[in-house]
């Protein structure tokens, strides 16, 4: 792993590169979408483990924080979502600069699925194929299931009400939440220039059907695992939790290797 | 402020970000270094370690946030005999590492919760730290903590019971309070942890502790440090804050801000140039000439 910082000058980017194991080195790269939020921090060491893994499968990878997010500069402002959407590009290229594959997979975990997606309609930005990962399916969900956690966390804590566009210790001005409000999916599937996806959720959700039903209407071969190990992204006390280990990289990472 | 990305420690297997002042750097100042948050990554909750980082280089203070081995980007190394030593050893790795590369022969470490039992540690055993930072550290019952916590619940009745085992514990407590209530790793003797902050003191590092509502289990109202360790003498480079609104991982912005704020305020108060005269520097140790690599930002 190579840890580094890329893209503009004045305001970098921090990411972690993993090379190919040389043995096994093959010609293709996958870029890592991060969550938001609390959800970037829990899943730190997942998305870490899963670049190991990758990286001994023979691809490039690289993961990275989003401006505003873990050590990359910024702090969250306006127009994050579209910040994000051109991280996700800037960051593409960079992967496309340190192993000259042109096109790579993206792995997008919960919000990052939906900016992975939405690079792609929005920025033109080409994948090869796209795993999604416990994906965020309804950004109007997402919000209310964050906001009640806040609340409950608020209550839970006897904390005294505040004047505070945040959730859950990170800022979701107003803008980034309409953004995020209009997250559908199910829509978002629909992208062009991706020539395949595949499906991995830590358990059966009603919405995770409704998805894949989607997603094999666009790409009638993508492949689906469920690990029946949930996760609870919804529970407070689950919230700072280390999940995501062991059986469930190891199913990201083998659906990285159909769609790349 | 310039950050970069560094790599040190025995095999390189230490991962952390250096963030620096734009202008000069003030090797005459004690370098901080920022501990895990139990298993976070280096930035911390709600990215507490990064905004303090770059906040103190504004005031022209350098800092170091890494990852120990086996946590959010770092490799174990697997030398040490057990966690305990590893975090340590890891720990005086990033002190020799900013030694080596930048000059700083002094430094304040700086933890919340299991980093703050760390930095502890690692304060007792290099005489380099001079100062140090502990978020929701050492916490032992007194009476008037007791009170505190339980008065407010007495209308229910399951309190009674937990009440008089508290009351009952704590007529043994001199001799056997290990505190910590509601932590995963008690702190062990208070008797033996007061004369270990004793032996900080008396090497005059300066020490902030920062207490929150997040362990209110263990530690509810401002004065409660000084009736834990009532023996600690002079108090003079003893600092303690309450905020009993905050929870235990700074949640809101209004909260961090507040602790980020009072500790560049605390490391600006303190006199550093006094400790620094007194340690002399180890780069003649050759743990100091520690293998490391470094990565400017873009």
């Amino acid at each position: 792993m190579t840890p580094f910082h890329f893209g503009p000058e004045e305001a970098p980017l921090f990411g972690s590169y993993a090379p190919p194991r040389p043995s096994v080195a093959r010609k293709a790269g996958v870029l890592l979408c991060a969550p938001i939020g609390l959800e970037y921090l829990r899943t730190h060491y997942a998305i870490r483990l899963l670049a190991l893994q990758l990286a001994d499968r023979g691809f490039h990878v690289l993961r990275f924080d989003y401006h505003g997010t873990g050590d990359s500069s910024c702090d969250i402002g306006a127009g994050q979502f579209d910040v994000w959407l051109d991280d996700i590009v800037i960051a593409a290229r960079e992967l496309a600069d340190l192993s000259g594959v042109a096109e790579p997979a993206v792995v997008g975990l919960r919000m990052g699925a939906a900016l992975a997606l939405k690079a792609a309609s929005s920025r033109e930005q080409k994948w090869k194929g796209v795993v999604l990962w416990d994906p965020v399916v309804s950004g109007h969900e997402y919000l209310s299931s964050i906001a009640e956690m806040n609340s409950q966390m608020a209550a839970d804590r006897k904390l005294p009400p505040r004047e505070t566009d945040e959730l859950l210790g990170a800022r979701y001005p107003e803008d980034l939440r309409r953004a995020i409000q209009d997250i559908n999916l199910l829509n978002l599937v629909e992208v062009p220039d991706v020539s395949d996806a595949a499906l991995v959720t830590s358990e059966e959700r009603p919405e995770y059907s409704a998805l894949l039903k989607a997603i094999q209407n666009r790409w009638p071969d993508a492949a689906y695992r469920s690990m029946e190990d949930p996760v609870n992204w919804t529970s407070l006390k689950a919230a700072f939790d280390a999940r995501m280990t062991g059986p469930i990289v190891r199913a990201v990472a083998e659906a990285v290797e159909r769609v790349a | 402020m310039r950050e970069r990305v560094c790599e040190f420690g025995p095999q390189l297997n230490l991962t952390g970000l250096l963030t620096e002042p734009t202008a000069t750097t003030h090797p005459e100042l004690p370098a901080v270094v920022m501990l895990n948050a139990g298993l976070l990554h280096r930035v911390g909750p709600h990215r507490m370690s990064v905004i303090l980082a770059r906040k103190l280089a504004e005031q022209g203070v350098t800092s170091l946030r890494f990852d120990l081995g086996g946590r959010g980007d770092s490799n174990a190394s697997g030398q040490a005999e057990s966690d305990e030593d590893q975090v340590q050893a890891d720990i005086v790795d990033a002190l020799n590492y900013l030694e080596a590369k930048r000059g700083f022969q002094t430094f304040v470490l700086l933890g919340l919760c299991a980093g703050a039992d760390n930095a502890h540690a690692v304060a007792l055993r290099d005489p380099r730290v001079v100062g140090a930072v502990f978020l929701d550290g050492h916490g032992y019952w007194t009476r008037r903590s007791y009170m505190e916590y339980y008065l407010p619940r007495l209308a229910r009745p399951s309190s009674w019971l937990s009440f008089a085992r508290r009351n009952l514990a704590a007529q043994k407590q001199d001799e056997e309070d290990v505190g910590g209530h509601g932590r995963r790793k008690p702190f062990g003797p208070r008797h033996q942890v007061e004369h270990e902050i004793q032996s900080l003191v008396n090497r005059n590092a300066q020490l902030l502790y920062v207490y929150t509502g997040g362990v209110t289990s263990y530690y509810n109202y401002t004065r409660q440090f000084f009736d834990m360790f009532a023996g600690l003498k002079p108090r003079d480079r003893i600092s303690v804050e309450y905020y009993p609104n905050a929870d235990h991982t700074y949640t809101f912005s209004e909260d961090r801000e507040r602790m980020v704020e009072r500790v560049v305020e605390w490391f600006g108060s303190c006199d550093w140039s006094v400790d620094r005269a007194r340690y002399s520097s180890t780069s003649s140790n050759p743990a100091v000439q520690n293998v490391s690599a470094e990565h400017t930002a873009a």
